[in-house]
């Protein structure tokens, strides 16, 4: 359980802003929010965390974990329903959330994620094309979990963002030592 | 709705003691506002434009 009703209060604001900005870019008519979504994640987050985190982390909780929980719950949850009941398509646009809720989290409390360095260019086709498949290939990962599973990969999947966070760093430090 | 298991042997680490390494990252908690909108909006678009790639 949260610590404090303020600290609760503060990530369901932190999601609910989240997922409110998400559909403000993905403009799709058929997709409705679910009522209370931030406030399901919100509550599952902190159960996890007390559950399974703390009692293997020394102090702080490493973001990648935080990030990874974060985009697995959204999965979980399906916050996104599609009115004509498109399964695909529901499927679809939650992993889309759920990956850019969780690289805004990373985003967030990043040094070497900013929004020009997560441009593609045209300095590396080779690199851009393969980090676009990574990508690529992760979204499918997401779409293809089973939202009902009782066990999830999130210890694993933070190991994926703790990677994509390591590939950005390596970037800047290519573009700013040459 | 039914919280997840994880993917780790929870039993197995409080059992014998068993930590992940130590980091010195900034605790989330104490950061207001980590998850900003035009961040998740970047995101979204990296990621269609990843899909847009690989096609």
């Amino acid at each position: 359980m949260p610590r404090t009703p303020e600290e609760l209060s503060k990530r369901i604001s932190e999601i609910d802003l989240a997922i409110l900005s998400f559909l403000q870019a993905f403009d799709h008519s058929e997709i409705q929010l679910i009522d209370n979504a931030a406030g399901v994640i919100a509550s599952l987050h902190f159960e996890y965390v007390d559950a399974y985190i703390k009692p293997a982390v020394h102090e702080n909780i490493d973001r990648h974990k935080i990030a990874s929980l974060t985009e697995l719950l959204i999965i979980r949850v399906q916050p996104l329903r599609v009115s004509d009941g498109d399964i695909v398509k529901q499927r679809e646009a939650n992993a889309l959330l759920a990956f850019s809720v969780a690289g805004a989290f990373e985003m967030g409390l990043s040094e070497n994620m900013d929004e020009n360095n997560l441009e593609y260019d045209s300095q590396s086709p080779a690199f851009n094309d393969s980090f676009a498949k990574i990508i690529e290939d992760h979204i499918s990962f997401l779409e293809f979990l089973n939202p009902e599973d009782e066990s999830f990969p999130i210890v694993s999947n933070a190991e994926f963002w703790r990677l994509i966070d390591f590939v950005f760093q390596l970037k800047r430090s290519i573009y700013f030592c040459p | 709705m039914k919280a997840i298991k994880s993917d780790i042997d929870i039993d197995y680490i409080v059992k014998h003691n068993r930590k992940f390494p130590n980091n010195h990252e900034v605790k989330a908690a104490n950061v207001d506002n980590i998850i900003k909108p035009e961040n998740v909006k970047a995101m979204l678009k990296l990621a269609i434009q990843s899909k847009k790639r690989g096609k």
